[in-house]
């Protein structure tokens, strides 16, 4: 049994979380997340450069929240997202166990313009939504743009606490105004 | 093109009714005299109204069949639609198709007494098939409406309610919610069905029909049960979004049940038989 | 009409390719730049492929548009004029090696479109596609045609359905009047069949469809559902790449005075699809969305449509971001 593994076995026979997200490996040999309940399968948890979901998306999914306390497998992306979440008081940090996986897979971004604008300031760069995407639209750089212009302009990186506040929702005195026309 | 089924009759709107202030009414008359001359439709069927250039909105017909040369509607100001509904005034163009779905089958309900039971904005539903009724009265025993809203302000129908209290051959009760009256009220104080289990009509050789917020449904039901009302004996209307309605655009099936087609008009007891997808 | 056979060289496919796309549209698969497999309206024939597996859209589309314009009007301050889209103007397509999975979704979009009172718009564009259906010489994990009641070289929804042969050539078969006015305007083309051995993929059986359907009508209330939906994360993605979704959406659209009522493919996957406008959601949450999906293909569909409404073309697990194998669940369905 690898780390992984026993950790999160840990946490479930403990009762520290009730539920463990992470990734498994499906029966066509598809790499896809994973809910466990059970302490005795945690065995089929797995860590490899094909972990790529951002998992943070479950942790406000209304099934997911009602299986009870989350531990969930966490990169430094999805780290974020997590943080994103918290500040925007979606989710409570009481009620999560981080599993911190640490930085190898690097992952990009995606999707269309409605879209992008309302992740702008909150985009943390994780590149799903391109990936998710069917038929191959990089939806991600547009996010990511903006995610750039919310870093020149307010000097905010989605993500990077769970106290800050959303980019587009607060005023600054100091906040430039050159955009108005 | 042959037929094209989701091109609306263009309507006139002769009247606009302002039953509350973000609830109105409005008559319509087609503009085209062919088009009327071929309608008919039958109490508790609906249709798809337009806001052409914003959309449109599913409402049923809420004026009856028994009444030609027009029809209303009546709608609560809540999204884009309706939003731009309330915006237009008389001789505007209302774009209208249908009718869809089943009706009220009041002449099976022939010989018996009538129960209405309404909450708030769901009298309209319901006003379609009291007026058909209320029109061919002789053929009903009894008739009772019981209508309830959070506050005065919010009954619509006022001019209605009014007639409707007037006439000998109609019992007509009206309700607030505790704190909704006004100094002058001299109807009901309190919660549909709290006032039903009060007034306690007879289940005998009577049908219940029933439109209402979920949360009246819900505790009302208990009420009629007790009364003694059988489930195939009382009628309700679901209200699940739709779009096309007539059963393609997929989004208004209960189950294997679709809204559109086989409704908007149920018995409880097929309600029963059916998943809780409304 | 009763089906012939006749053989066609695989030098005589070009022939035939160029005087289809001399008459009119014609929609064939190429090979993308990203290395997807992509319809085209008139490709180069060189361009055209014959061994794909799945096209990563289905060509629903071409009966069943993106979006489609159902009426155009133009309002003043005193008067709306809405007119008629003119759909005698919709033109002839030939769909070209179309796999039957897809050739034969468009029997089971009629079942949607046309149950109870017809879809003008769907019908005329039907009315107008000549399918010229190709059997599959590959397949894959995904694909499970055979588990809905088809094949790798089923004809069903093909005017022509050509089977390719160990002998490098094909065998036409003609199935209806509109693939026997190809025949027919192209003679020399068609040549004498007698019997070759076909080159047809095998696609493994993985569940029994009649099974399932039977199973889930008493299911509605199982777990199963949030169980095995939890991973979904209701991007609507299998809604887009299925060549028998129909869910659509009605909007208008205007620009300035005018403008245009259209439907547009929509998903029932969607937390919004079915939200009322006090806010109360019939399918509030994803398992309940999931499980329309399934019910609606597998069981309601069975039922007031006489379909079934999936053709086992793997696109929706395939597409899937997070790997909700639609097979692999029927197969688990079958032994709750």
């Amino acid at each position: 049994m690898n780390n992984l593994s026993a950790k999160a076995k840990e946490l479930l026979d403990t009762k520290a979380v009730n539920v463990l997200i992470g990734y498994e490996t499906g029966p066509t040999g598809i790499v896809r997340p994973a809910f466990i309940t059970d302490p005795s399968k945690t065995d089929k948890l797995i860590y490899d450069e094909h972990c790529i979901h951002n998992l943070a998306v479950y942790l406000t999914k209304p099934e997911v929240r009602k299986l009870g306390k989350i531990g969930i497998v966490a990169t430094l992306t999805v780290m974020r997202s997590i943080m994103m979440l918290i500040s925007e008081q979606q989710i409570t940090a009481d009620d999560i166990v981080v599993l911190g996986i640490s930085s190898d897979g690097k992952l990009h971004m995606e999707w269309h313009i409605l879209r992008a604008m309302h992740l702008a300031g909150r985009c943390i760069s994780c590149g799903e939504c391109g990936r998710a995407c069917p038929v191959g639209i990089p939806c991600h750089l547009l996010t990511m743009h903006l995610a750039d212009q919310t870093q020149m302009y307010f000097n905010v990186h989605a993500g990077t606490s769970d106290k800050m506040k959303s980019v587009l929702s607060v005023y600054e005195p100091g906040d430039k105004e050159n955009f108005i026309i | 093109m042959d037929q094209n089924i989701y091109m609306p009759h263009q309507m006139e709107i002769e009247n606009i009714i302002e039953e509350t202030p973000d609830v109105r009414t409005f008559r319509l008359k087609f503009r085209n005299a062919g088009e009327a001359e071929k309608f008919t439709f039958k109490a508790g069927q609906f249709g798809e109204y337009s806001a052409t250039g914003e959309g449109e909105s599913t409402f049923c017909i809420a004026s009856s069949p028994t009444r030609k040369g027009y029809i209303e509607c009546t709608f609560r100001k809540a999204g884009r639609v309706t939003n731009a509904l309330s915006n237009l005034e008389i001789g505007d163009t209302v774009g209208f198709r249908g009718p869809y779905g089943n009706t009220f089958p009041i002449e099976e309900w022939e010989g018996k007494s009538l129960l209405y039971i309404a909450g708030g904005i769901a009298l309209p539903p319901m006003r379609c098939v009291i007026w058909n009724t209320l029109d061919l009265r002789k053929k009903y025993k009894d008739i009772t409406i019981v209508y309830g809203a959070r506050t005065v302000s919010d009954l619509v129908y006022k001019n209605e309610l009014k007639e409707w209290g007037e006439r000998s051959d109609v019992k007509l009760i009206t309700t607030v919610d505790p704190g909704g009256q006004t100094p002058d009220w001299k109807g009901e104080i309190g919660f549909v069905p709290a006032v039903l289990e009060k007034v306690a009509p007879s289940s005998a050789e009577t049908i219940a029909i029933l439109c209402g917020p979920p949360v009246m449904i819900k505790f009302t039901m208990p009420v009629l049960k007790k009364l003694g009302f059988e489930d195939k004996n009382i009628y309700t209307t679901l209200e699940n979004r739709m779009k096309c309605g007539f059963g393609k655009c997929g989004r208004c099936n209960v189950g294997k049940i679709f809204v559109c087609k086989d409704g908007p008009v149920f018995t409880y007891e097929q309600l029963l038989s059916m998943p809780a997808e409304y | 009409m009763e089906t012939t056979q006749k053989l066609i060289q695989k030098a005589s496919l070009e022939k035939l390719y160029s005087h289809l796309s001399e008459q009119r549209k014609i929609y064939a698969p190429v090979k993308s730049s990203d290395g997807d497999v992509e319809y085209k309206y008139n490709p180069v024939y060189a361009d055209v492929i014959f061994d794909h597996i799945r096209s990563a859209l289905s060509v629903k589309n071409l009966v069943f548009p993106k979006v489609e314009t159902l009426l155009f009007y133009s309002n003043t301050k005193t008067k709306t004029t809405v007119t008629e889209t003119d759909i005698n103007k919709i033109e002839e397509v030939v769909l070209w090696g179309a796999h039957p999975c897809d050739t034969a979704a468009f029997d089971t979009l009629r079942s949607i479109f046309c149950w109870d009172i017809n879809d003008e718009f769907f019908l005329k564009r039907l009315e107008k596609l000549v399918v010229i259906g190709l059997s599959c010489h590959s397949s894959d994990e995904y694909c499970f045609c055979t588990s809905v009641g088809l094949s790798p070289d089923s004809s069903k929804g093909s005017d022509i359905l050509l089977t390719p042969l160990k002998n490098g050539h094909f065998r036409a078969d003609i199935l209806t009047e509109k693939g026997n006015r190809i025949v027919v305007s192209d003679p020399e083309l068609f040549e004498k069949y007698s019997k070759e051995e076909i080159l047809v993929t095998d696609v493994k059986q993985k569940f029994d469809h009649k099974q399932v359907t039977k199973k889930l009508a008493t299911a509605f209330e199982h777990p199963f559902w949030v169980e095995n939906s939890l991973r979904c994360i209701g991007c609507g993605a299998c809604a887009y790449v299925c060549p028998t979704c129909a869910c659509f959406d009605i909007q208008d659209e205007t620009k300035g005075k005018n403008g245009r009522r259209y439907r547009s493919w929509d998903s029932c996957g969607f937390g919004l699809f079915t939200i009322h406008t006090s806010g109360h959601n019939p399918r509030s949450v994803q398992s309940q969305r999931w499980r329309q999906r399934i019910m609606h293909k597998f069981s309601y569909m069975p039922e007031r449509n006489n379909s079934l409404g999936c053709v086992g073309c793997g696109r929706c697990s395939s597409g899937c971001p997070v790997d909700m194998n639609i097979a692999e669940q029927l197969e688990a369905l079958q032994s709750i």
